[in-house]
């Protein structure tokens, strides 16, 4: 909004031409959206608490002194509210990328926001959205969002870029297939959307990878959006998507900013808005520029939080035994005892390293 | 000119059950409305399509199936393209009706019907404006009619604490509706036409137009018994399947029992009919009826006035046969006997006792003035013409007649012990046991135990488990054989071995000295099991063992062997649980401190913290001197990942919290 605005009144090359650069955008809405977090977070938790908006036990009962219990949930509408209205201020409004990602932002996090109120409602973790209705919601956008990339007529992507996998280490396009594009869209929305909703479980355990994830599409996206770096790193040339790292920028900002409250002990929790918004987010931004499996590489944890899941629910379940002593694989170290601050600075370390792994492949071609 | 005809669509069925309630308020409704003009849409090779055509109702037929029962893709997916279809051809014979109102009895054949209604309905924003009644003739809402009960206008439900389970206003009270068909008829009538003498004692048994293989198997096997008396008939309507292909054949496994049982002169008493047309005939000349507890029997049966032996069937649908004939016996209209199943002797599909049911009838049998009693309260516990009530609601929702008045139906209390599943039965005994609900009684002990042995009956290993675990808590000491196999089986599924010994533990007090080679012999198995929590779980039986045992020299030897090898285990919870034992029962300190010592520096802490706390049980057993502790302990790395966060503020909390309570009470 402030970038239309400065561009209107100065015109193109005119003053304030700072604001026309794309790093410089990006860092100012990083910071835009951390420091309206200190402003904001605060009123807004409590607020959250004051309207029922809290975490509870499965029975009633009283408070535990050694839980979480009444912990203000649904804390994503922060991040929310202060990274896209950074990105609202900071990013060019008329970027179909753009556009793409505030649809998909809003989509996730009205999703989120509903399942978490019905929990509240409820007052039971099992009284959000239906299994069917959750998929229903992110197979539909990711259907949505394949049609966007794969129209011609709408697609911000060039035609031959759009329907063409890119695989890290591998120069050029490996194989273009608009079917399989297409599933494979619908697949990483999914993933992604359930993945980060798998792996919100601890204080600070989601939103620092996915800051991480972030950062590194962000970076691609800065790569791909600019012709010369594009050529010289031997990546095919997107135009305009390098304002994908302003909008990472700002949920980067959001992110900092949210873990400012939600670090151990956490002051408030993300809830499924918060996961929701994120991982659809995430998904989104990694599909519009079609580093998909970059993106599955710097969320590892992501993958290893739902791998986790699924292999204890679906095929233990099935053997009728566990395989991991508890799942997602968090509370499998939190049943042998250790501390939860303990466990997510190594999956923090871990995502740093997968975060650094997917940077590497920018030159190991 | 032609009068307008005014048009309703009737659907429902599956059973019989669901069939002639929509018959009866059929025939209500053509008796109120002349110009009404009804269409039946049901599923085919089911009750309707032979019920239906009989009353000259057109029949049409669309394709529905049940809820699956699992939660397999294929049979999901399956469920769902046979519902699109269902729902598609409903959606287009309703276009082309346009009926006043739909009025459904509930079961998945009237899914599609009503669903497309509600969803042609919103469609078109009102323009299409059929109205949607549907009648729940169960005490609990089915899970297909819960979800129509949101797309319907009106809900008549047969019992009036159903209206509970609703949205505001939309459920009313009418009744079971009864095929007017079924008239009183004279009993020395009756008697002549059957070629029974007036004085007989004649039983009516049925189980419904396709049978019961319970009721069928309990009459046929107790025949012999009952027929002794020789002013004794029996009146059976076994019943014969629908379509050709069936899974039981009612009047050909009764012949066939009755024919091993050899009865001789008496089989002249034993009048076997595979399908009954005529029920107001049999009804009449009847003394006591042997039925299953669906609605549609129950009120049929209360209505004409008959003392009744119900045999429910358990575990399906909420148990909602057990909670109707509970309540008709409590009415004093009914002995009820239940159906079990007997796993400990593999006897795995659910029947009813024959012993039980010879003595219920005999006894009633000798005792006119009681089944005189019985006759009064039944007549009087369904009142008013339910049809009738669903008509005029009816023509009230389609603009066609006035507000009728509300009738308050009979109310009757829900048992807390129905309705449970293999979850919500753990659940429910962990709290009576923790003391928060009312202790149990006998009647209710005896429930949970059928059904216990229902679950144990199941073909899936995770709900024999869950029974497993309810039998622990419960104390349930008749089935510690079969959970001793299933222990002692190193094929059992590893969650069904895990909870056999949890139960084990529990139920080890309970245990007669018979079972002690059995229970050590399992408990020795599970040790090595390849499941590692059940290897766990083993180890914690053997201090209950060994408590209530005692043991031989032989036994604890073999123990220890064991548990010393689970020391090593790569499983931490297994290496602690065989720290712990070994320590309740070790009486050789040395050699376990020499295996302790192996895990002084164990990555895992909870092991370690295992090993503080053996220690403290060898001190406290006298089996160890403080100075030898202390210089182990001095060994053990103290260092851990792990500590326990404590929120002091909320910790004030509780105690204001507390406080503020306390003098509350006082």
């Amino acid at each position: 909004m402030i970038y239309a605005i400065f561009k209107s009144v100065f015109g193109a090359g005119g003053g304030f031409a700072v604001f026309r650069y794309l790093s410089s955008r990006t860092l100012i809405a990083f910071v835009t959206a951390f420091f309206l977090s200190l402003i904001i977070g605060r009123p807004l938790i409590n607020a959250l608490y004051r309207h029922g908006f809290r975490s509870f036990e499965r029975s009633y009962g009283e408070i535990n002194s050694q839980k979480k219990t009444g912990t203000p949930i649904m804390g994503g509408i922060l991040i929310f509210i202060t990274g896209i209205g950074s990105a609202l201020l900071w990013c060019d409004l008329t970027n179909r990328f753009i556009l793409a990602l505030l649809a998909s932002a809003v989509w996730f996090a009205v999703f989120g926001a509903i399942d978490d109120y019905k929990k509240i409602k409820g007052r039971d973790a099992d009284a959000g959205l239906s299994r069917f209705a959750k998929y229903t919601v992110q197979i539909l956008f990711g259907v949505m969002l394949a049609v966007f990339v794969l129209t011609p007529a709408v697609s911000p992507l060039p035609a031959d870029v759009a329907n063409s996998f890119q695989i890290p280490f591998f120069k050029g396009f490996v194989f273009s297939s608009t079917v399989l594009t297409f599933l494979w869209i619908v697949f990483i929305i999914v993933y992604s959307a359930n993945a980060v909703n798998f792996a919100d479980g601890m204080d600070g355990l989601t939103i620092v990878p996915s800051v991480f994830v972030f950062a590194v599409i962000g970076v691609f996206a800065y790569i791909v959006g600019n012709k010369i770096q594009a050529q010289h790193l031997l990546y095919e040339y997107i135009p305009k998507s390098g304002e994908i790292a302003v909008f990472c920028g700002a949920i980067i900002g959001a992110g900092a900013g949210f873990l400012w409250f939600n670090s151990h002990p956490a002051e408030v929790f993300m809830g499924d808005m918060g996961s929701l918004f994120l991982g659809g987010t995430m998904g989104t931004a990694a599909v519009l520029i079609r580093q998909e499996v970059i993106f599955i590489i710097a969320g590892a944890i992501f993958v290893i939080e739902i791998t986790s899941t699924f292999v204890q629910e679906n095929i233990g379940f099935r053997m009728y035994r566990r395989i991991l002593y508890r799942a997602p694989l968090h509370h499998h170290y939190q049943h042998q005892g250790m501390a939860e601050a303990k466990i997510v600075t190594r999956f923090w370390i871990v995502s740093a390293i997968m975060a650094a792994l997917a940077l590497i492949t920018i030159k190991f071609r | 000119m032609t009068e307008k005809k005014i048009k309703f669509v009737f659907t429902g069925g599956g059973s019989g059950g669901h069939v002639s309630p929509a018959l009866a308020v059929a025939a209500e409704l053509k008796k109120a409305l002349p110009e009404a003009d009804i269409t039946y849409i049901g599923v085919k090779n089911k009750a309707e399509g032979t019920m239906v055509p009989k009353v000259g109702i057109p029949l049409k037929f669309v394709k529905s199936t049940p809820l699956p029962q699992g939660k397999s893709p294929v049979s999901l997916l399956k469920f769902a393209m046979t519902m699109f279809f269902g729902l598609s051809k409903a959606a287009l014979l309703l276009l082309k009706i346009r009926p006043a109102a739909v009025f459904a009895t509930g079961g998945f054949v009237s899914a599609p019907t009503v669903f497309a209604a509600w969803m042609l309905r919103r469609a078109t924003f009102g323009l299409f404006r059929t109205r949607i009644m549907i009648h729940e003739s169960n005490t609990d809402l089915g899970k297909m009619n819960r979800a129509a009960a949101k797309a319907a206008d009106k809900v008549a439900v047969s019992f009036s604490e159903t209206i509970r389970h609703l949205p505001k206003n939309k459920g009313f009270f009418s009744g079971y509706p009864v095929r007017s068909s079924i008239s009183m008829q004279d009993r020395q009538e009756a008697r002549n036409e059957l070629g029974i003498p007036e004085n007989a004692f004649v039983i009516f048994a049925f189980g419904g137009s396709q049978g019961s293989r319970t009721i069928n198997r309990v009459l046929a096997n107790s025949a012999k018994k009952l027929l002794e008396d020789s002013n004794t008939y029996i009146i059976h309507g076994a019943g014969r399947p629908f379509g050709k292909t069936y899974e039981y054949h009612g009047f050909n496994d009764v012949s066939g029992i009755l024919e091993k049982q050899n009865l001789g002169d008496a089989e002249k008493r034993y009048i076997l009919r595979d399908f009954i047309d005529n029920m107001g005939l049999y009804y009449a000349a009847s003394d006591l009826l042997v039925i299953r507890a669906g609605a549609g029997s129950i009120v049929e049966v209360c209505r004409q006035g008959k003392p009744s032996v119900i045999i429910p069937i358990s575990n399906i649908g909420n148990d909602h046969q057990i909670g109707n004939a509970r309540f008709i016996e409590r009415a004093g209209a009914a002995a009820v006997i239940y159906e079990r199943t007997d796993p400990l002797n593999g006897i795995n599909i659910a029947f009813a006792d024959a012993d039980e049911f010879c003595e219920t009838v005999s006894k009633l049998r000798g005792d006119r003035q009681k089944l005189a009693g019985m006759s009064e309260a039944a007549k009087s516990i369904f009142p008013g013409n339910p049809a009738e009530i669903i008509v005029k609601n009816l023509l009230y929702l389609c603009r066609l007649g006035g507000k009728p008045a509300e009738i308050k139906g009979t109310e009757f209390v829900n048992d807390r012990v129905l309705g449970l599943n293999s979850t919500t039965l753990e659940k429910f005994l962990q709290k009576t046991k923790s003391g928060a609900g009312k202790p149990l009684e006998t009647d209710e002990v005896k429930l949970i135990k059928n059904k216990i042995d229902m679950l144990f009956s199941s073909h899936n290993p995770v709900i024999r488990a869950r029974a497993c675990r309810s039998s622990g808590i419960l104390g349930y000491a008749e089935v510690i054989p079969l959970i001793i196999r299933y222990a002692a089986d190193r094929n059992s599924a590893p969650f069904l071995s895990r909870d056999a010994f949890s139960a084990l533990k529990q139920l080890t007090p309970l245990c007669g000295s018979d079972k002690r080679t059995d229970l050590f012999n399992a408990i020795v198995s599970g040790l090595g099991n390849p499941y590692y929590e059940t290897r766990f779980s083993a180890e914690r039986c053997i201090p209950a063992f060994a408590g209530h045992f005692g043991t031989n020299d032989a036994e604890l030897g073999k123990f220890m062997e064991t548990l010393f090898k689970n020391m090593s285990d790569r499983c931490f919870e297994v290496r602690m649980d065989a720290v712990l034992s070994a320590a309740q029962i070790s009486t050789d300190t040395e050699t376990l401190l020499n295996h302790f010592s192996k895990l002084y520096f164990d990555a895992v802490w909870k092991v370690r913290m295992a090993i503080f706390q053996a220690f403290e049980i060898l001190i406290k057993r006298g089996a160890l001197d403080k100075k030898t502790a202390a210089a182990e302990i001095d060994r053990i790395l103290i260092t851990s990942n792990g500590y326990t966060t404590e929120y002091e503020l909320k910790k004030e909390y509780n105690s204001v919290m507390e406080l503020i309570s306390r003098e509350k009470k006082s």
